[in-house]
């Protein structure tokens, strides 16, 4: 399984080759740029390179506000 | 060594290949009709969008000026289904070989990366269904 960051524009990052990997880069992006952190998500792919499992997306691993 | 060369992530080479034979690849989009004026921006790239490059495309800009699409439309619907907000449609498009188009050639899975100016890939673009 590899895993897929995209931006909202259908336009793919970069691959990983685990979740912790793409979470953590997906975590880098948001922090850089928190008011687009909706636009980019991370989501795996099966072998096959077909995506098999919910999109997180950047806004969801932003720091909550106090 | 700078510390941008420093933090370098990503591959260290990448595969490109013109198209040379007519071949079929899928992308995800969100009109519902082949001559839908919003169609060549949705064949546009993040860097033809002037936006910032992100991670590996700060290294590969040749990454920050390419489409995604993938080999089937089925694989283009399961990006759909797990990320609803990334379109409605998928469009299939027909390149003939020749053309100055270029994909990269990974050693698996369905993604593609394609090379090619919005306006002549909007010129092949042979059927939108829903995605």
């Amino acid at each position: 399984m590899t895993h897929g960051i995209f931006t909202s524009t259908g336009n793919l990052v970069a691959w990983f080759e685990s979740e912790q990997d793409a979470l953590a880069a997906l975590a880098e992006l948001a922090r850089d740029e928190p008011e687009a952190a909706d636009e980019v998500a991370a989501i795996p792919f099966d072998n096959d390179g077909k995506a098999c499992g919910p999109a997180v997306k950047g806004s969801a691993l932003l720091p909550k506000a106090a | 060594m700078s510390a941008a060369v420093a933090s370098f992530q990503g591959p260290n080479r990448i595969v490109i290949v013109p198209v040379l034979k007519e071949v079929e690849l899928f992308r995800v989009v969100n009109v519902e009709r082949p001559h839908h004026p919003g169609l060549v921006l949705d064949l546009t790239s993040n860097y033809e969008r002037q936006a910032r490059p992100r991670r590996v495309e700060r290294f590969y800009s040749i990454l920050h000026m390419a489409v995604s699409t993938f080999t089937t439309r089925e694989a283009a619907c399961q990006l759909v289904e797990r990320f609803p907000g990334i379109g409605t449609h998928v469009v299939r498009l027909r390149l003939p070989g020749g053309a100055g188009f270029c994909v990269d050639a990974p050693p698996k899975g369905a993604h593609r990366s394609l090379w090619g100016a919005p306006v002549q890939l909007a010129a092949c673009v042979v059927d939108v269904a829903p995605a």
